[in-house]
């Protein structure tokens, strides 16, 4: 009974040393990557608050909500959700991967898809114009972004520099269309239709976006870099950039077709001395004679990637 | 030397910085081996405070108990004492013998010695017939049986039983009486606090009287009623209570 | 420590006559299941997902019944008053307050291996064995469990029930953010408010350090370097709480 004080006395004192693990285990978490991330947006703070526990749970169902809308179609809601996600589970690659390749493959694909609808509807009412000039005028800009949305769409290149270009076609085409407003409905039509090779490009700059996000939190993996190589070499046929981040991923404990896209960014990208050396990196593994027959044509100043 | 010895046992309990309200002043009192001593008083007279404190249930402001050459809170003390508690309650979804089982296993005593107990007591105090059923389907008479049960399972020298026969019927009384004594005859010093007078009177060798945590008078029966010049238990219950209550004017 | 033991077990046979006791754990199990219902998803997000739910729900029922069962351990014996029948036995506060303790700590285990023997047969059905970051998370949160009843325990010796329970929950709660706390307190210039935080940050139990669920769902390992410091870190916290609550029943009147 009289020692009774002594219990209280060693908790007290047991307080340090838990003090000093607790450093310590703080320590470990971060270089073992558990930490939670902290975005101090007074928003978030208020989510997480809510959330600490049950993250991964809450990450999931927004995932399925994602699924719904991308089946119905409502892409524009996804981005909210993509981005909450990621928030709260920046080291699931998945969300990150997925995302990019919803909005720089599908629902850019899905963007294009509304044109022929607006086509046939704009040809309709070209035939009903009068005044030939008009018509002319306006068969030339359904004409110009046709053209422009299967470029883009298919092989125009979307550098930097390139969209630019892009952008400023479309600009014209605004500004001429200016001229139609009295064929009111034609009007409409028409700007919708000028419209899709801009959105299109929106949701490519912004899978392109998203993927770098993810890259800033999980920048010791080689997963998104290849991701986002990817993107910039099949979809947007901007080689330097692929080139980039492709070199980024090879860092980086990876599999064998990361490589092999590589060698074929370098060879789009002219650098085929690099395109050679590493093709023949993938000797001995399953790329083998795909590596053996490019290094051949390369040599003989042949081109070897499509 | 007494087999209990309570010497100036005072216990206070404070409320707020100022209020003092007395459990207990100033009690002093022993018993001897083998006799029935029984305390007395109304509701509110410490007599509850005086057991729990010899138990080492709640803490004395100040004072010494000694049972058994030992202090209150000595665990080998209490392997010699069986305590009955006012209104007693138990674990309601064990059986008789189940709850009679887990206060002998308190004890260190072997199974075997466990169980051949278990089984006399059962039939001492009339529940062998009850043993499979649950504590929550007993009445009143028979909890208060099946405390006794569990206060003899250590088979104690000292046995304090607090209210021993509140809420029996006369029938019952008088078996937990006869009960008494015969524990009594087996050499058992037994210390109950009561405020049924006549039972204090048919069982008890000493009493001692308590009053708003006051000891006012103890000794044996005949000796207290011929001092006070009483006619009676209840007489001299009422006299000893006039007489303090005079002083406490003064 | 044997009599500690009898009284353990008889707080285990009476905890599991609280109705609130199954309510909680077939609500958990109910959740659990429920997990399998996303078949639509890919397999590897149903799997995420099964894990996720899993796990949140054994700790955070877990968590509940902790608290639930060791608010009314100590407290109930007083009301019941069975607490002066065993006083008066030859045991000590310490065999009393440790053998609630031990049924505590039994009466968890029952109810985490039944929800993990649950988790890991939906794994198993869904062709996924449990691995071994599985196992460490599962260990992990069991021993979080313990900590939350110890503590209510120990509050139960010295606080009301009303207050133990609004307390056990603020604990609770606060102890998962412990680590936006530090960061807090890290970025703050006042030197007093960062000492205190920072005394106050160490006197609260991080749960976090028990939480890897989020990172072994996505495939993060965790080292057995980290499991083995937050062990540590837990048995001597325990140690504390328990120091404390040994403290308050001994001078504890009823």
């Amino acid at each position: 009974m009289k020692k009774n004080w002594v219990k209280l006395f060693i908790a007290i004192i047991l307080l340090f040393p838990i003090g000093f693990l607790q450093v310590s285990i703080d320590y470990s978490k971060k270089v073992e990557d558990l930490e939670s991330n902290i975005l101090l947006m007074p928003g978030q703070i208020a989510g997480s608050l809510v959330l600490s526990g049950f993250k991964g749970l809450a990450a999931d169902l927004l995932w399925l909500n994602i699924e719904n809308y991308w089946h119905s179609g409502q892409h524009y809601k996804m981005l909210p959700l993509l981005d909450a996600i990621a928030w709260l589970q920046p080291t699931y690659i998945v969300v990150w991967a997925v995302g990019g390749w919803h909005m720089a493959y599908n629902i850019f694909a899905n963007v294009r898809s509304g044109k022929e609808k607006l086509i046939s509807q704009i040809e309709k009412m070209i035939e009903e114009i009068e005044n030939k000039n008009n018509k002319d005028l306006a068969i030339k800009i359904k004409n110009e972004i046709d053209t422009l949305i299967e470029g883009i769409s298919r092989e125009y290149p979307k550098t930097e520099e390139k969209i630019k270009d892009y952008v400023r076609i479309v600009e014209n085409c605004r500004n001429r269309l200016e001229g139609m407003r009295e064929y009111k409905k034609l009007y409409e039509t028409l700007n919708s239709f000028v419209n899709i090779p801009e959105e299109m490009l929106f949701w490519y700059n912004s899978g392109v976006s998203f993927l770098k996000r993810g890259i800033t939190y999980n920048r010791d993996r080689y997963d998104l870099y290849f991701e986002l190589g990817w993107t910039y070499y099949h979809k947007g046929r901007d080689y330097p950039n692929a080139v980039r981040y492709l070199e980024k991923a090879i860092k980086f404990p990876h599999p064998d077709y990361v490589d092999d896209v590589l060698a074929h960014a370098y060879e789009k990208n002219g650098q085929i001395d690099l395109a050679i050396k590493q093709w023949e990196k993938l000797i001995g593994t399953s790329f083998e004679t795909i590596a053996k027959r490019a290094i051949q044509t390369l040599k003989s100043g042949g081109r070897f990637t499509p | 030397m007494s087999i209990i010895e309570v010497k100036e046992l005072t216990k206070y309990y404070y409320i707020g910085r100022n209020k003092k309200i007395v459990g207990l002043e100033n009690v002093s009192f022993n018993v001897e081996e083998g006799e029935i001593y029984g305390i007395l008083g109304p509701n509110g007279s410490g007599k509850t405070t005086c057991l729990k404190l010899m138990l080492g249930i709640l803490y004395p402001t100040s004072g010494e108990i000694n049972i058994l050459g030992k202090d209150q809170f000595n665990p080998e003390m209490k392997k010699n004492v069986g305590f009955l508690p006012e209104n007693p309650y138990y674990y309601d979804y064990l059986t008789g013998p189940e709850l009679l089982k887990f206060y002998g296993r308190l004890f260190d005593l072997p199974e075997k010695i466990i169980n051949e107990r278990i089984e006399k007591l059962l039939y001492l105090v009339k529940l062998h017939e009850a043993k499979k059923l649950p504590l929550r389907s007993y009445s009143k008479g028979m909890l208060e049986r099946i405390g006794v049960a569990a206060s003899l399972i250590n088979d104690p020298k000292i046995l304090i039983l607090d209210e021993p026969t509140t809420g029996l019927d006369p029938i019952g009384c008088m078996e937990t009486r006869d009960l008494l004594l015969q524990l009594k005859k087996e050499g058992k010093t037994i210390l109950l606090s009561s405020h049924f007078l006549s039972e204090v009177e048919k069982v008890c060798d000493r009493i001692a009287i308590f009053h708003r945590g006051y000891l006012l008078a103890t000794g044996g029966l005949k000796e207290l009623i011929d001092r006070y010049n009483a006619d009676g238990l209840e007489d001299l219950f009422v006299k000893t209570i006039e007489e303090f209550d005079k002083k406490g004017e003064k | 420590m044997k009599k500690s033991w009898i009284i353990g077990l008889n707080t285990f046979k009476e905890s599991l006559r609280k109705k609130t006791l199954y309510i909680l754990l077939v609500v958990a199990l109910i959740v659990i299941g429920a997990s399998k219902a996303f078949s639509f998803l890919t397999a590897e997000e149903e799997l995420k997902m099964i894990k996720d739910v899993s796990f949140s729900s054994i700790e955070f029922f877990g968590a509940l019944i902790a608290i639930f069962m060791s608010l009314t351990a100590i407290s109930g014996e007083i009301e019941k008053r069975t607490i002066y029948t065993l006083f008066s036995k030859p045991i000590t506060r310490q065999n009393f307050f440790m053998g609630k303790f031990i049924g505590i700590v039994l009466i968890l285990l029952l109810n985490f291996f039944l929800m993990s023997l649950f988790f890991i047969g939906l794994l198993i059905f869904k062709k996924s064995p449990p691995d071994i970051q599985v196992a460490k998370t599962l260990l992990l949160i069991f021993i979080e469990l313990i900590l939350i009843g110890a503590i209510t325990l120990t509050v139960a010796t010295f606080a009301s029930d009303a207050f133990n329970i609004i307390f056990s929950f603020f604990l609770y709660i606060v102890g998962h953010l412990i680590s936006y706390g530090n960061q807090l307190v890290d970025r703050t210039e006042n030197f007093v408010l960062k000492g205190l935080g920072k005394i106050l940050f160490t006197i609260i139990p991080n749960y976090e350090n028990f939480n890897i669920r989020d990172k072994v769902v996505v495939g993060i390992e965790v080292s057995r370097n980290y499991i083995f410091k937050t062990s540590v870190y837990w048995f001597l916290y325990l140690v504390v709480i328990l120091l404390i609550g040994s403290y308050f029943i001994q001078k504890r009147e009823v």
